[in-house]
């Protein structure tokens, strides 16, 4: 009943707050080049086809959501291993750390040009930019892990890869998925970024289209319609959370 | 869910594209616009399947962008200024050459609001005027002032997103922009969405008089299939004659192939491109015809605007030698 | 049991020296003690006298710098099957019931869990009062039953030896006291050698056969004192006429340690 309140108390702030933009747009006649009205926003978004949207979404998402799992699948071996050894830690961190501190919107004309237009090259642009924060979270949640569950597992002599399995990864799933938030949302950052520098479909490559054609309320739809896709992926990732994981959601010890 | 994971993988194990029989790639040097329709033309009326050619086209981020794909093999043909292409072999071997002129005249232009006091180039002396960061156009402008007797530093040069200059000057923090007179159309929709008009003082009117966006084609695949390329040319030569004389159907053309393209503005930026495709230089050269001596006169203009000698590039190897000739026949 | 066994030595700490870094200070220098089979020892000492590196090195999961610790006369060099550990906290799974918690070493050392076994923690679960907990996850279970479930856990394995690492600091005084009595339960139906780390001196007395008080660091065995108390220990055990006279004794070797310090 309280979270009912409270969600109605929400969406009551952000009606309000679409109305004084759509009424200081209309007072001060505010140009639509600088702010286009939330009406004229929504009709923007009602004169593109339907499954124009969608072949944007489409396009925008595969590339974001590949980028993520393949970047997924890397960073938690890559982890594993880094934990294992100080090593292969001492000689992937800092590289590591250079490609997070490169700026992926300078390297990405590079990289169409190194593997192409196609969506390889985007996923890969997505990998970079989605890396990071995985692999870091991972160990870091790794490490974690209280000694006393390292000292059972030792005790009991089982295999290093129980330990990992039964105890440090379940236990990491708290941080794993701080970091996969964090992840989803940069995940179609990269993708978008990739679509500003070659794409023929994508919503980052429909709201960079529009502008180039002055079509600023059409610009902004696509704008929301992307952040609402970007919350909707955070949220997803929450659920999953949520439903499969629940005891990291509380994992404070 | 099985099925769905498959499509999903194949949607995205795209294969590059590679010189298969006559399929070829074709590079934008920007988003698709009234201006780039000849090449969507050129598939819609079939120009490109009469030569046996399959054409798909990929859109691109400038000309240097368009010329390093082409370079790079990830596109076979492509719209660029021959200026930037000049001035890249001038510095590196780049195996790209044009192989069709498109622009005969300077797209440059400067816009400023109906009223204001700016009427002629030479008025600008002391007044803010913004340019984009990465346009062509901003090599050619210390030529253009020298024409007025001006430098640079007579003007207050402020570099913004091609997107933030139209607002700019309607909001009055410049007195004029710089920017291609092919987005006229688009521009005087902006302007009359806050109740004002635009003048236009197109550079090519001062005398800037050079080629400008021309089609290109990778030089190796000029030596493996000479014919194909040939072919290509012949198709685009068909489709700009179309296009610009059939402006309305261009605009279904390209709306056609790319919904996100409003016929009508295209139609509108096709009729204001008119004058850089068909103008008098074509009428003394004919179409489709690159001369050696306006090609001179092209390249010791960009050879100014980029600070080269004019002996760094014989100009002719920036061209492919049929197209000396005219591609038409 | 049979008697014989009783005499027999389970733990044999021989002038064991132990410190964290080649040349950095000792922790513990100079460590001797027997522990008999199936006794039950506590040992007690000022914070930070090494109590904790001293059950791991039983454990097996430190070796010590010098002098040797030898269970059932072989030099420990590796954890062993037949010991079990419990710790400060219960360090639960949390993404298991209360159950898979219990057969979690057996799934972690041998990778599957039988029926018999399953069944079998089941049995300890009930004889620890837990039998109705079993499919609950340790957040929904108060700190005491969480311990609990702890210690069922090291039973499960039925280890000749149960190391403690004052197991329920955690606990309010009341949990607390519960929950030693029912230590003592099972320890009498399943013998064990326990070894005891804590840091309250009532609960050490009450619980053990035999109080060992560490000095502070560099730490040694400074007094062992045999609690003559009779068992079974109970809430009576706390009137007995001794029992304030032992509990003086081994806080009088503590504060020494501490104003010595």
């Amino acid at each position: 009943m309280k979270t009912l309140l409270s969600r109605l108390w929400i969406l009551l702030f952000w009606l309000a707050l679409v109305a004084v933009w759509e009424i200081s747009c209309r007072v001060w006649a505010v140009p639509e080049f600088i702010l286009p009205m939330p009406s004229a926003i929504w009709q923007a978004f009602l004169d593109v086809e339907f499954n124009r949207w969608m072949a944007h979404l489409w396009a925008t998402l595969r590339v974001a959501l590949s980028g993520f799992f393949i970047s997924l699948a890397i960073s938690l071996p890559l982890a594993i291993v880094m934990l294992r050894s100080a090593t292969i830690k001492k000689l992937l961190y800092p590289m590591l750390v250079v490609i997070q501190a490169t700026p992926v919107v300078a390297v990405a004309p590079l990289i169409i040009v190194l593997v192409g237009t196609e969506d390889p090259s985007r996923i890969l642009i997505t990998c970079l930019i989605t890396f990071f924060p995985m692999v870091v979270s991972t160990i870091t949640g790794m490490s974690a892990t209280p000694d006393e569950l390292i000292e059972l597992s030792r005790s009991l002599q089982a295999p290093r890869y129980r330990e990992t399995w039964q105890i440090r990864i379940p236990y990491a799933m708290g941080h794993i998925f701080s970091g996969l938030r964090v992840a989803i949302t940069l995940a179609v950052i990269g993708a978008v970024v990739a679509e500003f520098v070659a794409a023929e479909e994508g919503l980052g490559y429909f709201i960079q289209f529009s502008t180039s054609f002055f079509k600023i309320p059409q610009a902004f739809a696509g704008l929301i319609f992307l952040a609402c896709v970007s919350l909707l992926l955070f949220k997803s990732v929450q659920w999953v959370q949520q439903l499969w994981f629940p005891w990291s959601l509380n994992n404070n010890e | 869910m099985k099925k769905g994971w498959a499509l999903f993988l194949v949607g995205w194990l795209w294969i590059t594209p590679s010189v298969a029989k006559d399929n070829v790639v074709f590079q934008l040097d920007w988003l698709p616009g009234g201006d780039k329709s000849p090449v969507y033309v050129g598939i819609e009326q079939g120009f490109f399947s009469a030569q046996n050619i399959e054409v798909k086209v990929l859109t691109g981020r400038g000309s240097t962008d368009s010329i390093t794909r082409v370079a790079a093999g990830r596109a076979h043909f492509g719209f660029a200024d021959i200026g930037t292409l000049m001035a890249a072999k001038a510095q590196s071997p780049v195996p790209v050459v044009a192989i069709h002129p498109y622009f005969t005249e300077a797209p440059h232009a400067f816009y400023v609001l109906s009223d204001s006091p700016v009427t002629r180039i030479s008025d600008l002396k002391g007044k803010k005027v913004a340019t984009s960061a990465f346009t062509s156009s901003n090599a050619f402008l210390p030529l253009v002032l020298a024409q007025h007797q001006m430098q640079e530093k007579d003007l207050t040069l402020i570099k913004a997103n091609v997107g933030a200059l139209g607002p700019m000057m309607l909001s009055g923090n410049v007195d004029a922009i710089i920017a291609w007179v092919t987005n006229l159309g688009l521009y005087k929709q902006q302007a009359m969405s806050a109740g004002k008009t635009l003048r236009i003082l197109p550079w090519s009117e001062s005398g800037l008089s050079l080629y400008s966006s021309s089609v290109i084609a990778s030089e190796r695949l000029l030596a493996s299939n000479p014919d194909l390329v040939k072919r290509f040319a012949k198709a685009m030569h068909q489709a700009i004659e179309f296009a610009y004389h059939q402006a309305e159907q261009a605009g279904k053309d390209i709306h056609q192939q790319v919904p996100e393209v409003d016929a009508v503005i295209a139609k509108e930026q096709i009729e204001a491109t008119y004058p850089l495709v068909f103008n008098a230089i074509t009428e003394r050269d004919g179409f489709g015809v690159f001369t050696k001596a306006y090609l001179a006169t092209t390249w010791k203009y960009v050879a100014k605007a980029n600070n080269l000698t004019e002996d760094s590039l014989d100009a002719e190897s920036a061209v492919a030698s049929f197209a000396f000739a005219g591609a038409a026949e | 049991m049979e008697k014989q066994a009783l005499q027999q030595a389970s733990i044999e700490l021989a002038a064991i020296s132990h410190r964290f870094e080649p040349a950095g200070d000792w922790v513990i220098k100079g460590l001797s003690s027997t522990i008999s089979q199936h006794e039950f020892v506590a040992v007690v000492g000022p914070s930070g006298c090494g109590k904790s590196t001293l059950l791991r090195m039983i454990a097996g999961l430190l070796s010590p710098a010098d002098g040797a610790v030898e269970v059932y006369g072989h030099a420990v060099t590796a954890p062993r099957d037949d010991v079990g550990i419990v710790f400060q906290k219960p360090t639960l799974l949390p993404w298991l019931t209360v159950l898979d918690n219990v057969t979690f070493p057996l799934k972690h050392k041998y990778g599957r869990v039988s029926k018999a076994e399953s069944e079998q923690a089941s049995v300890l679960l009930k004889r620890a009062g837990l039998d109705g907990v079993a499919q609950r996850y340790p957040h929904q279970l108060s700190g005491g039953m969480q311990q609990r479930v702890g210690i069922v856990r090291a039973m499960l394995l039925n280890p000749d030896i149960l190391l403690m690492d004052e197991p329920f600091s955690a606990l309010d005084a009341l949990t607390r006291e519960r929950i030693g009595f029912d230590l003592l339960d099972l320890w009498q139906q399943q013998p064990k050698t326990v070894v005891f780390i804590t840091h309250s001196i009532s609960e050490a007395v009450l619980l053990a056969d035999r109080v060992v008080v560490m000095s502070a660091r560099p730490s040694s065995v400074v007094e062992d004192i045999v609690i003559d108390l009779p068992r079974p220990r109970s809430q009576q055990t706390l009137q007995h006429p001794d029992f304030a006279a032992l509990t003086a004794r081994v806080r009088t070797h503590i504060y020494a340690q501490v104003s010595a310090d």
